[in-house]
């Protein structure tokens, strides 16, 4: 027997629980240590949130390449009359070439197209197919699918364009297509008729919206401050619990400290306060609705500032005051860069379940008070 | 199964990914070690199972292993390359205690409960995980696929001999070779410096 089946032998003795001969020699004896070690990893277990987060994206992925299909076989070119014409005959086989090289480069137009990012200079190709192959889709039912699926391709886009690390604009205009697909998704499946069909194209969405919200969720770490009020803004439009910050007062006090207090909602265990975009301070008071917080007066800024929070799980909020505001008085409300969680109306079906959250009970106050001004442009506006 | 998947057979494809998640989370955590990364390039290997399941060939679990590791593979290295590429962008919005207790955090989440109260063996966990990651990341493809599906999927000899098209021979030489590379890089070159093992 030669080595490499020796050590193999003493390891599948081990495999298999059974008594195994002490290694002959070092070198076997470390290479058994050394998969000893490595079958530790055994040890580990996979975090089943997260387990549940991946499959339900999976199964959005495999539903989208499902429907993708049928939409290819419906959608489909027909062969015409010319093109089953014989090709024996030299003009049409120079015509039929030239069409081909035609049609050739505009496959490869669309496909390039198809793979295309927002800010990309075929992206306007990719809308644009979209947009032709919804307006020629007559049936409703089919129409929300290919509205939902197109959705699903949104989603995976901007994921894409964060991975990729590409420019605040190309992001900001990913992001504004998924919330137009969203909002255009959800009024698709809510104009269809009550039955069954209806029910699974909206379990399908509620699927796809919950695929969305956990992107969007697992790409706050990965952006900057200014996005990250973006993507809270759109999670708040999801009915995720998201912070809002809707007053800020702020008094001086004695040796050199000013003490801040933010009223809002849905401040975090454990959430930060920013100012000017930097964490200041320490957080002297946290429910859910107030957060006071003690600045040194070294770090408290003159003129017009932003306060903002960040929660442990990413989402921000943020609201802008002037100098003339910070000795206890409440906030302009033209000024505010607060991230609002809009009404449930804004969100049929989407806010329902998916962690008992009480953001979408809210009666569109905070939303009403704090984004109104600044609905979607909040956060790039700072 | 995997024919039924390869039609893009969405219960099909969701059962693949049960059955392989634990093997590949384990080893993106090895190489990648921040959870934080790990979930997306974990969710990025199996969404690209979706995605290119009609170009896999094999019609055997091994193979399919082999497959996904490989796709695994070249996620870590991107995933590697956009972390130093944002690192070098981003400004760091907690501090840096913060940073490290979220750190600390992130790396207790997935261990085993018991070493969570033990931070001296949370301690020597990390280290050990962090050198497998860098001795595993050492190895050839081939010598990954082996002694991953071996030790950590539970794959026979004869089960990777068919994945990777060899005799069985040649697999356990590649055995032999990745193990000793393993045994050099985790320093268990002689008796007196083996460390304490799980089983196998």
């Amino acid at each position: 027997m030669n080595r490499e089946d020796h050590l193999d032998h003493l390891i599948e003795q081990r495999l298999h629980g059974r008594f195994s001969p002490v290694p002959e020699n070092d070198d076997d004896s470390a290479r058994i240590g050394a998969a000893e070690a490595l079958a530790q990893l055994n040890e580990i277990e996979v975090p089943p949130d997260m387990a549940a987060r991946i499959e339900a994206r999976i199964r959005a992925k495999a539903r989208a390449h499902r429907n993708g299909r049928i939409v290819m076989i419906e959608g489909g070119p027909r062969p015409s009359a010319d093109a089953r014409r014989p090709l024996y005959r030299r003009p049409w086989m120079i015509a039929l070439t030239a069409a081909a090289v035609v049609v050739l480069a505009c496959v490869g137009v669309l496909r390039a197209a198809s793979a295309s990012l927002p800010g990309d200079f075929l992206y306007g190709v990719k809308q644009f197919e979209q947009q032709i192959a919804l307006t020629t889709t007559n049936n409703p039912a089919d129409r929300a699918r290919l509205q939902i699926s197109n959705l699903q391709g949104d989603i995976s886009d901007l994921e894409a364009e964060v991975s990729q690390g590409r420019s605040d604009d190309d992001i900001t205009q990913a992001l504004s297509v998924v919330a137009t697909e969203t909002r255009d998704s959800q009024a698709a499946v809510a104009s269809l008729p009550a039955g069954a069909e209806r029910d699974a194209i909206q379990q399908s969405l509620e699927e796809t919206l919950g695929n969305e919200r956990a992107t969007l969720y697992q790409l706050l770490p990965s952006v900057d401050w200014s996005m990250r009020l973006a993507f809270t803004q759109q999670l708040g439009v999801l009915g995720a619990p998201v912070p809002t910050i809707t007053q800020v007062t702020a008094v001086e006090g004695s040796n050199d400290a000013w003490t801040v207090r933010l009223t809002g909602t849905n401040f975090a265990s454990g959430a930060h306060v920013l100012i000017n975009g930097t964490p200041r301070g320490t957080v002297r008071q946290n429910t859910s609705t107030e957060l006071v917080v003690e600045v040194n007066g070294s770090d408290w800024p003159g003129g017009t500032y932003t306060v903002g929070v960040l929660n442990p799980d990413g989402t921000a909020a943020q609201i802008t005051q002037k100098g003339d505001d910070q000795h206890g008085g409440s906030n302009d409300g033209d000024d505010h860069g607060g991230q609002g969680t809009p009404g449930p109306g804004s969100t049929p079906g989407s806010g329902d379940d998916h962690d008992g959250d009480d953001g979408s009970g809210e009666p569109g106050g905070s939303g009403g008070s704090s984004s109104g001004s600044g609905s979607g442009d909040d956060g790039s506006s700072h | 199964m995997i024919q039924r998947a390869r039609q893009h057979n969405e219960e099909a494809l969701v059962t693949l990914y049960q059955r392989a998640l634990p093997v590949i989370y384990r080893y993106v955590l090895a190489r990648v070690r921040r959870p934080d990364l790990v979930e997306d390039v974990v969710a990025d290997v199996f969404l690209v199972m979706v995605e290119s399941i009609s170009d896999l060939r094999a019609d055997h679990e091994a193979g399919f292993y082999a497959w996904l590791l490989q796709i695994a593979q070249g996620k870590i290295a991107r995933a590697w390359w956009h972390r130093k590429r944002s690192e070098a962008h981003l400004v760091p919005l907690l501090s840096q205690d913060d940073a490290e207790m979220d750190d600390a955090r992130w790396m207790a989440e997935p261990m085993a409960t018991d070493l969570a109260s033990n931070p001296a063996a949370l301690q020597e966990w990390r280290e050990t995980l962090e050198e497998l990651g860098l001795a595993l990341g050492s190895l050839t493809t081939e010598q990954q696929i082996v002694v991953i599906g071996r030790f950590l999927a539970g794959q026979s000899i004869e089960d990777l001999a068919r994945a990777l098209n060899k005799q069985p021979g040649a697999v356990r030489a590649l055995q032999f070779r990745a193990l000793g590379t393993l045994a050099e890089r985790l320093g268990f070159a002689s008796p007196a410096r083996r460390r304490k093992g799980g089983r196998i």
